[in-house]
């Protein structure tokens, strides 16, 4: 019972846990502050999350969105400060702006460009004279029909061989 | 004392083999000496064996608290549970790389013993490639992570396991992981082989197929083992944290996917030779990559191992690969040619070409993401976190699409789709897809990608049942067999078929789970007097009061929540922090309510007063259970795959049934 | 999707573009391999800044030409920067006096609120301000606090301090600087 009294919590001065009324009027809880946490990283250690880092930093940061919200910033506004304190680390993500953009653009980009010459090169393909060599699967099952109606035939065929 | 000599000895006594074994297979490969690739054959085995008396001696100075070695001095403690001093075999760096090597030389044995007679053409390549790769992880661990390095001074315990290891599932999870990423070496074997010797017909295919999706079950098994872990260990109510390590072994996964579809038309029409060996080598090569990622420092992760000097050793083998292959790959394009042409468009083989496409960009998406923080720093001075935000909205749809093609591949024909068959597959598929999206307008779910993305679920669910039915009826139809019986005649007839649509079924059902989780979290952070209770959903839960004990190696400190819901109680939560005795941060240990329904997850998040007031945050995961159902029907569906059920004899029964069908190796 | 027959041409372009990606990637991979370890910044001309101090004003680095500069980076959640604090101060007063030292405090990876309250409690005099969007810290390589950074009057950097500094080392750097 001895480590009861060691106090481990995510102290919130400051503010409304007791549901006193902030400038805005509406009392700021500990799921606002960790709502508005959830979204940013913590700045120190490696991919954290502000909500469930529980460093000393993190803690403090925790206190201060408690604060603007009690002043009635926005989360944005309080993501925007944080970027401004720690640098875009905070963010989760890469910047929308710069070099970064390779990131958000480069995959997508790709995607497109080899979908779209995917598809101009099928085209130019299918479009030529089909030729079937001998022997292949393929000509083989040409020449295996076992029922009158095409669809059924082609679901024997399918499950005959893959 | 004696068994760190006995380990180091017999891995360099292995090396010794390997290297041995390398140029031996070479020379046999050369000159076709069939003794000389018997030698190398057998090699394999004596490599192996040498590498599990190495693992049993370190197991055994860590079962046995043997702290003159550093590894057993730096992973474990005196009174650290027996399971998890074995678990620190592969809980750190070096004794991880000789698990690794443990597990290569399982695989490569059972290759060596395949070898005996069969692929006598690609042997000697295979063996002297298997060689080579061991020949290489030996080096790494003799000379950059030695886990027989002995202490210059004497300790009388050792500093102990991280606590965030002590969990039954991260003694698991690794192994699957393990076996998954050295899986894709036989494969990688092969491939190299076939196109050394130019033997790049479809014989090397029939083998590696059947090797790549035994390692692809055994690193699928690893991945969702790994997010059980995460899941129940790292308390923010999530799985997936899209850290480095996880991408890691997220990436292989994804080109490994891509090459179990793509090689089917391989087989089916001799095309994609040079696709299916650029990804057969990407996917080994990328589990190469991902270890150096995470564990040569250039990446900080939360699960990286310390910081060693095994960077530029991997690294140098990273880039010997790479070019190796691609210059064997020129070299033999002339032999890699198409035999044939795509009939259509619209046809099976364009919707599995897409999925290729999509399965790389996610993966190529996914590795930008997991090295930008390092180039972002590099390059631009800006230290960077790259995490969920990122991957959701990159990946994320990505992953849609993908689910879009899954539908379209399952319902398509080979060759040609004709009008009337597209009507005829899509018509209830489509309907089931529309009934989704009504349902979730009903449910007030606004959202149109959320409504896309049950359509697209629905849709493909419908496609593959449609697909059993469909099969199932045409058996009945030409056999005659009861439903249950035909059911099972498909398994058997085309266990490779079935048993991936059984895959698909347990990925949909999987990504139901991660859409449900990931939109309809519940969570709330409150603190609570003894006595004083919150409610989340549908439960009611009341906080008693906090506790603590001793247990083992650290202190148990619990709350207690009375959990009722409608009015009936239903259990208690005991959301833990355990504070170990070697650490200084308590790791919380979270209290889980599972249904059907979701997950009830508590985290005991600080305390005031011994426990007045205590905080916690809660979450409710829907559907949470059914992401691991879904893994476990993907493993049972890839089992299937690969079960060999006796053929000949059912085949045989077959065509004497009916009409006579010439047998067509699947 | 290569598989398909490729004209020559196309095909040497897709050869090139392969490479290309495989080289610019392994050299990414490299060039962090080897520069991964790199230390903080130790020597060369010192990275300029301008630091918004907390009591007002701004202090640029590349005006204190001349100076021997002592830039202390430090975090007031951080137990070895208190240790260091009252020697810092106390040293700070017996050379402020003389034109040619000047002590900078970088308060790193903190809130505004917390570190007010540090510098009060330690009744720290010289200019200390706020690393925003810690610039500084990239620049200097900062890894951890404390870290003290000496720059000479020619504006290099001199040596970088990295655990707690005590009165006599402290005396004894910045005189050793000064007597360059």
């Amino acid at each position: 019972m001895l480590l009861l009294a060691v106090t481990f919590t995510v102290k919130q001065p400051g503010l409304a846990a007791d549901g006193s009324p902030t400038p805005t009027g509406t009392p700021v809880t500990q799921q606002d502050i960790m709502r508005v946490a959830a979204t940013m990283y913590c700045p120190l250690c490696v991919g954290e999350r502000l909500d469930v880092c529980e460093i000393p930093l993190c803690r403090e940061m925790k206190v201060v969105i408690g604060e603007k919200l009690a002043v009635g910033e926005t989360p944005a506004q309080i993501r925007t400060f944080f970027v401004k304190q720690y640098g875009p680390v905070v963010l989760g993500e890469p910047p929308k702006q710069g070099l970064h953009l390779i990131t958000w653009l480069l995959p997508a980009a790709a995607l497109l460009l080899i979908g779209i010459w995917l598809f101009l090169r099928l085209q130019r393909e299918t479009s030529a004279p089909v030729t079937i060599t001998a022997g292949t699967p393929d000509a083989q099952t040409k020449a295996t029909g076992v029922s009158d109606d095409p669809y059924l035939q082609q679901v024997e065929k399918e499950t005959e061989k893959w | 004392m004696l068994f760190d000599q006995i380990g180091y000895v017999a891995l360099s006594l292995a090396l010794g083999v390997s290297l041995y074994g390398m140029i031996v297979g070479a020379w046999s490969a050369k000159n076709g000496n069939r003794s000389w690739q018997e030698s190398a054959r057998r090699g394999i085995y004596i490599v192996t064996g040498l590498v599990a008396i190495a693992s049993a001696a370190l197991v055994y100075a860590l079962a046995s608290d043997d702290f003159t070695l550093r590894y057993v001095v730096t992973h474990t403690e005196r009174n650290l549970p027996l399971l998890y001093k074995l678990a620190a075999f592969w809980g750190g760096q070096a004794g991880s790389i000789l698990f690794w090597i443990l597990v290569l030389g399982i695989y490569a044995s059972i290759a060596a013993r395949q070898l005996r007679r069969q692929n006598q053409a690609l042997a000697p390549y295979v063996l002297s490639i298997l060689h080579g790769v061991l020949a290489f992880f030996l080096i790494l661990s003799l000379f950059a992570a030695n886990p027989f390095r002995i202490m210059n001074f004497v300790v009388s315990d050792g500093q102990g396991l991280d606590p965030l290891l002590q969990n039954y599932w991260m003694v698991i999870h690794p192994i699957g992981l393990y076996f998954g990423y050295v899986g894709f070496t036989i494969p990688f074997a092969y491939a190299m082989a076939a196109l050394i010797s130019g033997r790049l017909g479809n014989a090397w295919l029939k083998i590696v197929r059947r090797w790549a999706l035994v390692a692809w079950v055994a690193l699928t098994f690893g991945i969702i083992m790994g997010s059980q872990w995460a899941y129940i260990e790292l308390s923010w109510g999530g799985f997936w944290g899209w850290d480095p390590v996880e991408n890691a072994s997220l990436i292989p996964w994804l080109t490994g996917t891509a090459f179990l579809h793509s090689l089917i038309i391989q087989e089916r029409r001799g095309m994609l030779k040079v696709w299916n060996l650029l990804l057969i080598f990407l996917t080994f090569w990328l589990t190469i990559v991902g270890t150096f990622l995470t564990r040569s420092g250039v990446i900080e992760s939360v699960h990286a191992f310390a910081i060693s000097n095994i960077g530029p050793i991997l690294f140098a083998f990273i880039v010997f690969l790479v070019v190796s292959f691609l210059a064997l790959l020129f070299w033999r394009w002339p032999q890699l040619q198409s035999e044939q042409h795509l009939d259509a468009l619209l046809s099976r083989e364009t919707s599995f070409l897409y999925n290729n496409l999509l399965f790389l960009v996610i993966a190529f998406a996914t590795l930008l993401g997991t090295i930008w923080p390092m180039v972002s720093e590099m390059v631009l001075r800006d230290k960077l976190t790259v995490s969920a935000p990122f991957f959701d909205k990159v990946d994320g749809p990505a992953f849609l699409l993908l689910l879009i093609l899954m539908a379209a591949g399952a319902l398509l024909s080979w060759r040609r789709t004709s009008w009337s068959t597209l009507v005829h597959q899509f018509r209830w598929p489509l309907v089931c897809g529309v009934i989704a999206m009504v349902v979730g307008l009903v449910a007030n779910e606004k959202r149109p990608w959320l409504l896309a993305t049950f359509f697209v679920l629905a849709l493909n669910l419908a496609a593959v049942l449609q697909e059993y039915i469909l099969g199932m009826l045409a058996r009945r139809h030409a056999h005659h067999e009861s439903v249950s019986a035909a059911l099972w005649r498909l398994f058997q007839r085309n266990p490779r078929r079935y048993g991936g649509y059984l895959v698909h079924i347990g990925i949909i059902v999987i990504a139901t789970a991660i859409v449900f989780q990931h939109n309809y979290q519940l969570d709330r952070e409150v603190a609570l007097m003894p006595g004083q209770n919150t409610t989340i959903g549908q439960y009611t839960l009341t906080y008693e009061g906090l506790r603590s004990r001793t247990v083992g190696n650290h202190q148990e400190i619990y709350a207690t929540l009375q959990m009722q819901r409608n009015g009936h109680l239903v259990g208690i939560l005991r959301p833990k922090r355990n504070l170990y005795f070697k650490g200084n941060q308590p790791v919380s240990e979270v209290a889980l309510h599972t249904t059907l329904k979701g997950d009830l997850y508590a985290v005991l998040a600080g305390w005031e007063n011994g426990g007045r007031p205590a905080s916690f945050s809660l979450y409710f995961n829907p559907l949470m259970i059914w992401l691991w159902i879904g893994g476990y029907v993907a493993l049972l569906g890839s089992i299937v795959a690969i079960w060999p059920f006796p053929r000949g004899r059912l085949a045989a029964a077959a065509v004497s049934a009916r009409a006579p069908v010439r047998r067509v190796e699947a | 999707m290569n598989g398909m027959k490729a004209p020559r041409r196309s095909l040497l372009a897709l050869q090139i573009t392969a490479a290309l990606i495989v080289l610019a990637f392994l050299g990414l991979l490299g060039i962090s391999l080897f520069t991964q370890n790199r230390g903080q910044r130790h020597s060369g001309p010192a990275p300029d800044f301008t630091l918004q101090l907390f009591n007002g004003g701004a202090m640029t680095l590349s005006q204190q030409r001349g100076k021997v500069v002592v830039i202390n980076v430090w975090a007031s959640w951080c137990q070895p920067c208190k240790e260091e604090a009252r020697t810092l101060e106390e040293v700070w007063q017996r050379y402020k006096g003389r034109g040619d030292v000047l002590f900078i405090g970088v308060n790193w990876s903190d809130t505004e609120k917390q570190a007010r309250a540090y510098i009060k409690a330690y009744g720290i005099t010289y200019p200390n301000g706020p690393d925003l969007g810690r610039r500084i810290g990239a620049a200097y390589h900062v890894r951890g606090v404390p870290e003290t950074y000496f720059i000479d009057k020619n504006g290099n950097v001199a040596e970088v301090y990295i655990s707690v500094l005590n009165a006599n080392t402290l005396t004894r750097k910045i005189d050793n600087l000064l007597a360059k």
